[in-house]
Parts: structure tokens; sequence; C-alpha cells
């Protein structure tokens, strides 16, 4: 069974970042796991499932650092696969699961946006002025939000090397009637004694509550903790990762060099490398909290949502794989 | 040392060459400016207002207030010696290529003494384009030295893409990536290397924006870092408590005009930044290594103590006012 024309697109899409944001990746693939559902022409279930797992991991390889992606791909695979399980399972029954629950992570998205806007938008006093770094959907969220309660509030945003989604976050941001002040990514030390709070959005939190964010995110929190300035990550619960449990590490993605130097700059000094990591990793002591939509936590209570939300996966992980019933 | 490339905004903003040669140049122009004076008042005019005019191009500088300090000085002294134009114009140009040269060897002393402190197979990290930095880079290629060297971007400007590719030329393995990145390396980095605009009295370095982040991340590490600098680069105003004007730049130089207008937000640019001294463990000058702290030491032996004459402004007003008093009225 073909991959469908569109799904590829999609796929390619995420890899070359024309889909970009933790959240909207993870939006993104559960749509394609509906149009390649709904694209399915066969008649066997069997083949069906087969099909839908080689679409699903060929979706959680496109990007390799976010764990919203592979958590939204499993969000339905898991879904899809009990499922399938019972004796009645039929294809057009399968079918239904995968949209139902795609749809349903979606919603869930979006609610989680607006709920992290509402819970973190209490942290925000009048007269604040916040650090943003990168484009976060989430962390803007809890900036529009209080900006909406009628706080007054001013936002400084890096630039975000190397591809500047900072100017799409100072758009939004101005869109909104909120002052905003752009700056160079090396300018963070120099304006923190200005600012009041960092909000920043993550990628993937992992067990012991470190978060995985864009490139730059680490060096802010450190600058921010040197300043005694509060460090803020707004995730949604997706983006917590039930692999890092397990003692997996998080893979950094290195990108094209071309995005950070022109071709020309490449070919005309080939000796020089030019290394290009989309993310780093913020320790947990830089950072004061977590907004999620179930809550604000400390980085070193991730475990507790890990457990609310992924304990099923942990406990067949290791009662499989461990043996631990068997022991016990 | 050429003219044809010097201008005001060149030096107030392009800091891709390193400030030593940048100031090299301003005085060159200087004495350009000079040697078209027919008559002492015009002499005394174009030495004043040209040297503020360079001072506000770039008022962080410590060499080039250094630099402007002591032609002022010299002038005061030259025309109470014997208010002759000629006599007083070829002195002054004559100090100027003295001053020049100064501090090309003090690029050869540091080099000699810096590059003790880099090892067969270190990382070393730096920013920005610093022809001191360079020089004793330079000697380390020079006596055969394995390094790598790990150059981040240095926005705004970009100066370091051009320093990856000098480096590069002169075989070393270079790793060039974006200023958010620094953090991400710095376990692997042994050792930072750095720049300075100026350095003030309690061991501060005034360097280009981004360096104190660096600093910082390092500390965090616990990588060492050295600050490669000219003790001409001190600044006696600090001793007295002034802080250091730091410039901001235009917005071009981050971002294309059609963006801007696009955009429309405020952006903001700042060009030099100051890293405090418990995060720089020496630096490196042409009287050898020391300690952030010892700065006032260096001070007095260059300035007196407490520190004399450090007002440039008043400095060309007691010039002016003495050219009109004691030399027009004879």
């Amino acid at each position: 069974m073909k991959i469908p024309h569109e799904v590829l697109k999609i796929i390619e899409d995420i890899r070359t970042m024309r889909v970009r944001g933790a959240g909207k990746i993870a939006r993104t693939a559960a749509k394609a796991l509906i149009i390649a559902s709904e694209e399915y022409r066969g008649t066997s279930l069997k083949e069906y499932l087969t099909y839908m797992e080689l679409i699903a991991e060929r979706l959680k390889n496109a990007r390799p650092t976010a764990v919203s992606l592979p958590n939204a791909v499993n969000y339905v695979l898991s879904r899809l696969k009990k499922a399938s399980m019972e004796p009645s399972s039929t294809l057009n029954k399968a079918k239904f699961i995968v949209r139902e629950s795609a749809n349903d992570f979606i919603k869930r998205s979006f609610e989680a946006i607006k709920k992290i806007g509402e819970i973190g938008s209490k942290r925000i006093s009048d007269g604040e002025v916040i650090l943003t770094h990168c484009n976060s959907t989430a962390a803007l969220s809890v900036i529009i939000t209080a900006h909406h309660q009628g706080k007054h509030i001013e936002v400084f945003a890096t630039e975000t090397r190397p591809k500047f989604q900072g100017h799409i976050t100072a758009k939004i941001l101005a869109k909104e009637g909120i002052p905003i002040t752009l700056i160079p990514d090396s300018a963070v030390r120099y304006f923190m004694k200005d600012i009041d709070k960092v909000i920043v959005g993550a990628d993937t939190v992992t067990a012991n509550g470190a978060v995985v964010n864009k490139v730059g995110t680490s060096l802010i929190a450190l600058a921010a903790h040197e300043a005694r300035v509060r460090v803020f990550v707004a995730a949604e619960t997706y983006k917590f990762s039930p692999a890092t449990v397990l003692g997996e590490l998080v893979m950094i993605e290195e990108r094209d060099p071309t995005e950070v130097v022109p071709p020309e700059y490449l070919y005309e000094n080939p000796e020089v490398i030019v290394r290009n990591p989309a993310f780093d990793v913020t320790p947990p002591e830089y950072i004061d909290a977590i907004i999620t939509e179930k809550g604000i936590i400390p980085p070193q209570a991730a475990i507790l949502i890990l457990e609310e939300e992924y304990g099923w996966v942990l406990k067949d992980y290791f009662i499989k794989e461990l043996n631990f019933a068997e022991e016990s | 040392m050429s003219l044809r490339n010097f201008s005001i905004s060149k030096l107030k903003m392009d800091l891709s060459q390193g400030s030593t040669i940048a100031i090299s140049e301003a005085l060159v122009f200087l004495s350009d400016v000079i040697s078209k004076a027919t008559d002492i008042n015009s002499l005394i005019n174009r030495l004043s207002d040209t040297a503020l005019m360079l001072f506000s191009a770039r008022p962080a500088s410590g060499l080039l207030f250094n630099a402007l300090r002591s032609l002022l000085l010299s002038a005061l002294r030259l025309i109470k010696e014997m208010p002759d134009v000629h006599f007083v114009k070829e002195s002054l140009t004559k100090e100027i290529y003295q001053l020049v040269s100064t501090y090309k060897n003090a690029l050869k002393s540091i080099a000699t003494i810096g590059v003790k402190r880099l090892e067969d197979d270190d990382i070393i990290l730096t920013g920005t384009y610093s022809s001191t930095v360079f020089s004793i880079l330079k000697q380390a290629a020079e006596e055969g030295k394995h390094l790598t060297i790990y150059v981040t971007e240095s926005r705004p400007g970009s100066e370091g893409l051009q320093l990856a590719k000098d480096l590069s030329k002169m075989g070393f393995k270079v790793v060039l990536f974006v200023d958010s990145a620094v953090r991400y390396f710095m376990k692997e980095v042994d050792k930072v290397l750095l720049g300075a605009e100026a350095i003030a009295a309690n061991g501060a370095v005034v360097s280009k924006v981004g360096t104190s982040l660096i600093a910082l991340a390092a500390h965090e590490a616990r990588v060492r870092v050295f600050i490669a600098t000219s003790i001409f680069k001190s600044n006696p105003r600090t001793m007295l408590g002034e802080l250091v004007t730091l410039e901001e730049a235009s917005p071009a130089l981050i971002m294309s005009k059609e963006r801007l207008r696009e955009l429309n937000v405020n952006v903001r640019c700042p060009l030099f930044e100051v890293i405090p001294p418990e995060y720089i463990d020496a630096l490196i000058t042409e009287r050898g290594l020391i300690a952030p702290q010892a700065v006032p030491l260096i001070m007095r032996s260059l300035y007196g103590w407490p520190p004399e004459h450090i007002d440039l402004e008043k400095l060309a007003k007691s010039l002016k006012r003495y050219v009109k008093e004691e030399v027009n009225s004879t």
C-alpha cells in the first residue's frame, strides 16, 4: 500500500520546518493520520494496521527531538491497536477510531493552549517586562491572555537565529498591541536586568524536569538564574517524554549548515565546519515552574505528569520488558 | 594603513577588524586632518574637534580614549614649548605613528605571552573579531600547535564568519555556530579567549555584546576565560566612578529595511557589554598575565594616582583657551 501523496507532503513539511513548533507539528501529524486512514483503499484490517504503523513510523522520524510528535502519533495508534484487538473489530470501526482519536488529540491540544494561558497569566503582574525566545504558541498564550486581562506588559523577544522565529513572535504580539522589542540572541545578558520574567515554550520535557527547547533557551535560563529572574516554561502535557523515564536520552537534532551561513560561504570555505544544533537542554535548577494545562508544577515533579498521562505506557513496559510482574 | 576605508560610521559600527586596527585607522585619519592646518589656531581647532568627534563615535573604546588624551596633553605641552604650527604638527604626527606602532608591538608581546596558555589539542572558544586574540592564535599556528577553534557567529555584525575563514586558512580546525548555541558547546571547550574594547578599574571588561554570556556559560562549566588586551585599553575615568558609555547600533545591523518596515516593531541592537571580573580568570597583556582585579595597578603606572586629565572635553577646551589667551595675544 502506497503512502498518499498528501501525507508524504506533510512529512516533508515537518522535516523542512515549513510546519514548525512542537504543538503544531503534533496536530499536523494527527491530521496526517486521518488523511492516511481515509485514503486507505484496501479491504483487509490486518493490512490496514500494518499500513498505519508504517505511516506512524514515517511521521515520527520526520523530526527527532520534539516528543509531541511521537506522543501525538502514539495517542492515535495505541487507541487503534487496543480497538483492533477486540474480536468484533472491523476495518470501518478501526478507521472510525483513528478519526475520532486524532480529532480528539487536536481538540485537546487547542484546549491545552487556552488553559495554559489562563493558568500562566495569573503569574504575570501588571507592569512586568517579559522575555521570550523563539516562537512558542503556549508561551504566547500566557502573555496574550495576561494582556487581555488588562495587564500592562512589555515583551522582549530574541530574534532567534538561525531561522528568526522571533520575528514571527514580534509580529503576533505587535498585532495584539503589546509593546515589543526585538533583540539579537547575544544581547540577552545585556537586557536581563530589565526583565521581570522569562517565559518560553518546550519541545520536550524529560523525566527529571529538564526542558529541551530551541537552542539558546538554556543560555537565557542561565542568565536569568544569575540575575534572579524567574523562568517559566509553558508546555502541554503531550510534550512530556515517557521514554526518558526508561533512561532514553533525547536526541538533539543538528540541522543543515545553510540555515546559518549562505551556501556560497560553505563552498568558499570548505574547511570551516558549521554546526547547527536546533535545541539545547535547560537543567531543572534554572526553571522555576512548568505551566501545563493540568496546573503549574516544579520541573522536578515532571514524573507526576508522566505517570498521570502515560502511566499505561510505562506499566506495559515494566511488565513486558523487565518482567516486574513475575518477580513480585 | 590606508585612509580610503575610513569613515566615522565604520568606526562606530563595524567591528569586523577588531578595535586595535580600527583605532589605529582613526588616528591616522586624525593625523591627516591636522596635516592640512596652516596656522596654530586651525591646528588646535582641527585637533580638538576631530578628537571629540572620533571619541563620540566610539565612546566605549579605552584605546581611543587613551590615544586622544595623550595627544591633547602633548599638544598643550608642545604649544607651551613653541607655538609654531609646523613644530606642533610634526611632533603630533610623529606621536600618532608612535602610538600606532606601540599598539602593533603590544600585539606581538601579548601573542608571545598568551600562546603559552594554549596547549596541544585544546578546544578554544572565541567570538567576534579581536586582532589581539587573532595575534595569539597566529603565533600558535606558527608554533605548530594543534588547536580546534570554536567561533560564534557574533551577531550583530556577524564578524565570526570572517574570523572562522581566516583561522581555517591558518590550518586550524574551525567550528562555527550561532551565538545562542554557546552553552550547548561549552562542555567541549577547554578555554575561552576573548578581546576587549576597554577595561574598567574594577577589572570588568567591556567587550562585544554576547561575550558576557560566553563568560557566564564558561564560568558555569568551569572553563577558564582569558581576555587578551593591551593595557592601553584600560579606562582611567572608571577609577573615578565614571561608567563606560555603551553604544547601540542601528537596527539595520540585524535586519533589512524591508523587514524592519514590515515588522514595524522596536529593535534594540547593543554593540558592547560588560563582563564582570569574577568571570575572568586572567587578562593577557603586554606587561604579562594579570588578574582582572589588579587593573588599578596598571592604571596607576599609566595615569598616575589618582589619575589626572581624564576629561577630553575639558582638555580640548583648555587647549583652545590657551591658544586664544596666550598665543594669539602675543
